[in-house]
């Protein structure tokens, strides 16, 4: 198994003080639905305790994880996957929070927790029988986790599924989707197949990306279900940043967003955020109203796709700062 | 910190919202392995349902408010004693550790036990190729030996060249410190050169002033000397105008 990562700088950072940082943090913001319920393929999972924050979103592959397992009422390899490394990954925060700073958490920790859980579902299976076989993978879901002590950030990732800063600048993606086209917009048109998931039988990569930050900001993760329906990365800002103006509290933000989403999404989705850095949720809206505005008279002026396209490239350079 | 439910400010050790006085959100959600048994433990699910009880029940009270309280310091107290401690992990880490190893061991003893039966099946009987093997296994035990040899010359040289580095070192150390000695008596040296220097002057200077007393006085008992004086006086007056000297002597026009 190979881990890749590579450490970003952004800002020099200052000695952490760990009673600041549950003041810093905002609550956990949730968002799930599944398509056909009671048969999503998506999971998530959160945590936060005195040291650090953690939010996980896990898309389970239907296509190639479409196999049936008896050994867990039938559900699909990919149903079972997302919720198995869901819960692997809850464990490796919980342990790893305890033992030490956040930059000292090991990728290859949190693959030997995946690949343990999983490798035990597969052998539970072993005692039973697949009803239906699938050639390709056992258990394959992405992986798209965010920890934070509210200065440094540490981006995980394996897959489509998405990390992502929204700060003043504008929306930043934060994870580089594992598929050949590595331009976010042309992504949404062609939709080409995953190098790289998260799975038991095969080898597979973490990626990590560790980042300082020290202004206020909202950390995000989500499945493809949430961003890959609209017309563009803009579009999902524009989306996050119109439903944040409208809502009178964050329980109200995650509803918004919810319906929204599901007025899109042809898939499964989940969607997870931390806002970081606020006093309250007034402090919140205040902090991208300008963005907002800018964004929305942006969108008004686009009538034709070129024009979007040429919005894009110049978009593209703030979203792909990191 | 702020509410999910109203946003207004909170801190960190507030347990339900002064404002809206809900929980606060779990800390603590995750769609699990639960969930695959068929058992419901999706927190968002249950935080939905207790947000559409709440929704009709009246205001609460202080005393449910703390009853709140206190059911939350016990959940969280449980969800804490369910996380592992350092000792644990520890011994988590230990048990990896002998497992690895028993897997090595077992792994060559497996190595070794495949190459036993592949002697005895396959090698059986062929005596020329073991008494070949031997020869080859003497062979590498004499290089063996000789490179154990070898290496012992080495180690040996090695230390007669360490002793040789001591020596010169301390050789060096010993010339560094005479060069020292010889360098403080130079420095005296100069100081007594200094000294006797100093007295000299003095005492050169002392003499100088001796001879200008002495000339001095030679000089107000000749004529010549205040013929001298004259004209340099008469240079620093702010006329300027010369006389000639008359008979070889020189005058002042003003006040003679």
């Amino acid at each position: 198994m190979e881990i890749k990562g590579r450490r970003v700088e952004v800002t020099g950072m200052q000695k952490k003080d760990k009673t600041k940082f549950l003041k810093l943090l905002g609550p956990v913001l949730q968002i799930y639905s599944e398509k056909v319920v009671g048969k999503g393929e998506d999971a998530f999972a959160s945590a936060v305790n005195e040291q650090a924050a953690m939010i996980g979103c896990f898309d389970g592959c239907g296509g190639i994880g479409s196999r049936r397992y008896s050994a867990f009422d039938t559900h699909t390899g990919a149903y079972v996957a997302s919720r198995v490394t869901a819960e692997a990954a809850l464990d490796w925060f919980l342990r790893c929070s305890e033992t030490g700073d956040i930059s000292s958490f090991s990728e290859y920790e949190l693959a030997e927790e995946i690949v343990t859980a999983l490798k035990s579902c597969k052998d539970m299976e072993t005692s039973g029988s697949a009803l239906k076989g699938s050639l390709t993978k056992d258990f394959p879901t992405t992986l798209s986790m965010a920890v934070t002590d509210a200065q440094q950030f540490l981006f995980l990732w394996a897959g489509d599924s998405r990390g992502y800063i929204l700060d003043e600048n504008g929306l930043h993606q934060m994870t580089k989707d594992d598929v050949d086209q590595t331009d976010a917009m042309r992504n949404l048109s062609d939709d080409g197949p995953l190098k790289n998931v998260v799975n038991a039988s095969k080898r597979f990569e973490i990626h990590k990306q560790e980042i300082c930050i020290r202004k206020a900001c909202v950390v995000i993760t989500c499945t493809d279900g949430c961003f890959g329906y609209l017309a563009s990365p803009m579009s999902f800002e524009l989306l996050l940043l119109d439903t944040l103006k409208a809502a009178e509290s964050p329980k109200a933000w995650e509803a918004l967003l919810k319906s929204e989403f599901a007025k899109v999404a042809g898939d499964d989705f989940t969607w997870m955020a931390i806002p970081i850095g606020f006093e309250d949720f007034v402090q919140v809206k205040k902090s991208f109203a300008l963005r907002h505005d800018y964004m929305k008279s942006m969108h008004q002026k686009i009538q034709h796709r070129e024009a979007m396209l040429e919005w894009w490239e110049s978009y593209r350079k703030e979203y792909e700062t990191f | 910190m702020f509410c999910k439910y109203c946003g207004s400010k909170i801190r960190p050790e507030e347990l339900v919202c002064p404002c809206c006085h809900r929980e606060r959100e779990i800390m603590q959600a995750s769609i699990g392995l639960q969930s695959l048994l068929g058992k419901p433990q999706n927190n968002l699910q249950n935080l939905e349902s207790v947000k559409a009880t709440e929704s009709h029940e009246p205001p609460r009270n202080p005393d449910s408010l703390r009853q709140d309280a206190a059911e939350l310091e016990k959940r969280r107290s449980i969800r804490e004693s369910r996380l592992p401690n350092s000792e644990t992990l520890k011994l988590k880490k230990k048990v990896r550790n002998q497992a690895k190893l028993l897997r090595g061991f077992m792994a060559w003893s497996g190595i070794l036990l495949i190459a036993v039966v592949v002697l005895f099946r396959w090698g059986h009987g062929k005596s020329e190729d073991i008494e070949v093997l031997m020869d080859e296994i003497t062979q590498l035990r004499q290089a063996t030996e000789g490179y154990e040899q070898r290496l012992a010359q080495r180690e040996s040289e090695l230390e007669l060249l360490q002793q040789a580095k001591k020596e010169d070192e301390a050789d060096q150390s010993a010339l560094v410190e005479t060069q020292k000695q010889d360098i403080q008596k130079l420095h005296q040296q100069i100081d007594t050169l200094n000294q006797q220097n100093e007295t000299l002057q003095s005492e050169a200077e002392e003499l100088r002033k001796a001879l200008d007393e002495k000339e001095s006085s030679v000089y107000e008992k000749t004529p010549e000397t205040e013929q001298m004086t004259e004209p340099q006086m008469e240079e620093n007056t702010d006329s300027g105008r010369k006389s000639k000297p008359e008979n070889g002597i020189w005058k002042s026009k003003v006040g003679v």
